[in-house]
């Protein structure tokens, strides 16, 4: 079997279900970073992310069999010191971003010379922000996805490349299922391409305008996953 | 019957950040439409209003005209002067209360529409973050001073979003507007003597409205509200 490593990228990626879903999918694609960071929760509670108790060795156990490189972080926080340290000493330029919920790169990371490759949960630039995929549900019942470099301004980073997708059939596991498995999609293809072409190209270099949502209410929330089951 | 949570403590002190809510089915709009009922109620049942400021009873009589019949701003001359929205400025500290009163006539005007997009957005983002909205908030509209505990401010800025959901019909807005209700539900009546009670109402109506029309295709979720 021919595997590809790609030898410039790296992924910086929490234990969670999320993180899950991108690793088999680069293993199923035979697509595989050189090198992972694992960040783990060291707290009895899940942080935002993680679906339940266990994916820390799942993850661990699925790097091993596919023989990727990897570290368990000093921390689980991406913005520390410990981790900006680790990250600068890597050789690799670019990392995929997995993160815990919410959890944002502060300017000391995205400052320091790598370049942080994340997938977006929405179309860009018309959906930005948190649970975007609720929202484009409700207005268009599509979901999608773009994967796109980050920088300062959130979701405003370089688009490499996006997607709309039909609606899942069992609206329930949106969050942990078919949110992870659309974002993977898209990071395959981007990687695909990347390795296609010998360099990342972007599909929407100037992300600017669109909506910016926040995250989605619950009644808001059940509306989206309900309009799946119309009379 | 599923527990409405999101207006059970007081949400000013114990803020609900709404990340990974559960999923309950139908029955969770019966709670919905039930928690919006009973806090209506309660809303009139007030005894102990204090004297509400002109200027509120005046946006919230303007605000049923414009949202019922499209009416534009009645005449008004009111002792407290209102700021045009263009005078506002990143560059300077904000007084809130002055920007939300500023919005809202902008929006009773139809008037400068772009710059009223601009402000409400700073401002759903700053209580989507944190949940406060600020007596002040300082140089670049980051950082908020002053008391977050003012019932009046959430409750102009919630007539602010219903003004704009129920012109734009653009759920971003109908989303903050829902945890703002959340909020004013959320609190006694004695922290809102010199809210008017029409006000209120009102907020809630064009919540529960919005909430209706988009869940009417939906099985099992045909409630009447009147």
């Amino acid at each position: 079997m021919y595997l590809l490593y790609l030898n410039k990228i790296g992924m910086v990626a929490a234990d969670t279900t999320r993180t899950k879903y991108y690793l088999n999918e680069l293993i199923r694609n035979n697509l595989f970073p050189a090198y992972v960071l694992l960040l783990l929760n060291c707290d009895a509670k899940s942080l935002p992310g993680q679906d339940g108790a266990g994916s820390e060795k799942e993850l661990i156990k699925l790097l091993k069999s596919s023989g990727i490189k990897y570290d368990i972080a000093p921390n689980s926080d991406i913005n520390s010191n410990e981790v900006l340290k680790v990250i600068s000493n890597k050789v690799e330029t670019v990392f995929i971003f997995s993160g815990f919920g919410g959890v944002l790169l502060g300017d000391n990371i995205l400052n320091s010379g790598k370049k942080f490759l994340h997938i977006h949960g929405g179309y860009l630039p018309d959906y930005k922000g948190s649970t975007a995929i609720y929202y484009s549900l409700i207005n268009e019942n599509t979901i999608g996805a773009s994967s796109m470099f980050l920088t300062k301004e959130i979701d405003c980073g370089p688009v490499l490349l996006r997607k709309k997708f039909l609606p899942p059939k069992n609206r329930l596991e949106i969050d942990h299922i078919y949110d992870s498995e659309a974002r993977a999609k898209v990071l395959i293809e981007t990687l695909e391409c990347y390795v296609e072409s010998g360099s990342f190209n972007f599909e929407l270099e100037n992300n600017k305008g669109g909506e910016t949502f926040y995250i989605i209410h619950p009644v808001l929330k059940h509306l989206s996953i309900l309009q799946g089951e119309v009379k | 019957m599923v527990n409405y949570e999101y207006t059970e403590v007081n949400r000013l002190e114990k803020p609900h950040n709404y990340m990974y809510t559960s999923y309950f089915g139908v029955d969770f709009f019966r709670s919905y439409f039930d928690n919006r009922l009973k806090n209506i109620e309660k809303f009139k049942a007030r005894k102990d209003i204090q004297n509400t400021e002109t200027i509120d009873t005046y946006f919230c009589t303007a605000s049923t005209l414009k949202l019922e019949i499209g009416q534009k701003l009645l005449p008004f001359n009111f002792k407290e002067s209102i700021e045009n929205i263009i005078s506002f400025n990143l560059k300077n500290r904000i007084f809130t209360e002055k920007l939300l009163t500023s919005l809202l006539v902008s929006q009773l005007n139809n008037k400068n529409k772009k710059l009223i997009k601009e402000w409400l957005d700073l401002l759903v983002q700053r209580f989507e973050v944190t949940k406060k909205i600020y007596e002040i908030y300082l140089v670049g509209f980051r950082k908020g001073s002053g008391d977050s505990g003012v019932v009046r401010l959430y409750w102009i800025f919630a007539l602010s979003l219903a003004l704009y959901y129920a012109e734009t019909k653009n759920i971003k807005y109908l989303n903050t507007l829902l945890k703002v209700n959340d909020l004013l539900c959320s609190l006694d009546n004695d922290l809102m003597r010199k809210i008017p009670t029409q006000g209120l109402v009102l907020v809630l109506s064009v919540e529960v409205e919005g909430v209706q029309l988009l869940a009417k295709n939906l099985e099992g979720v045909s409630f009447v509200f009147k």
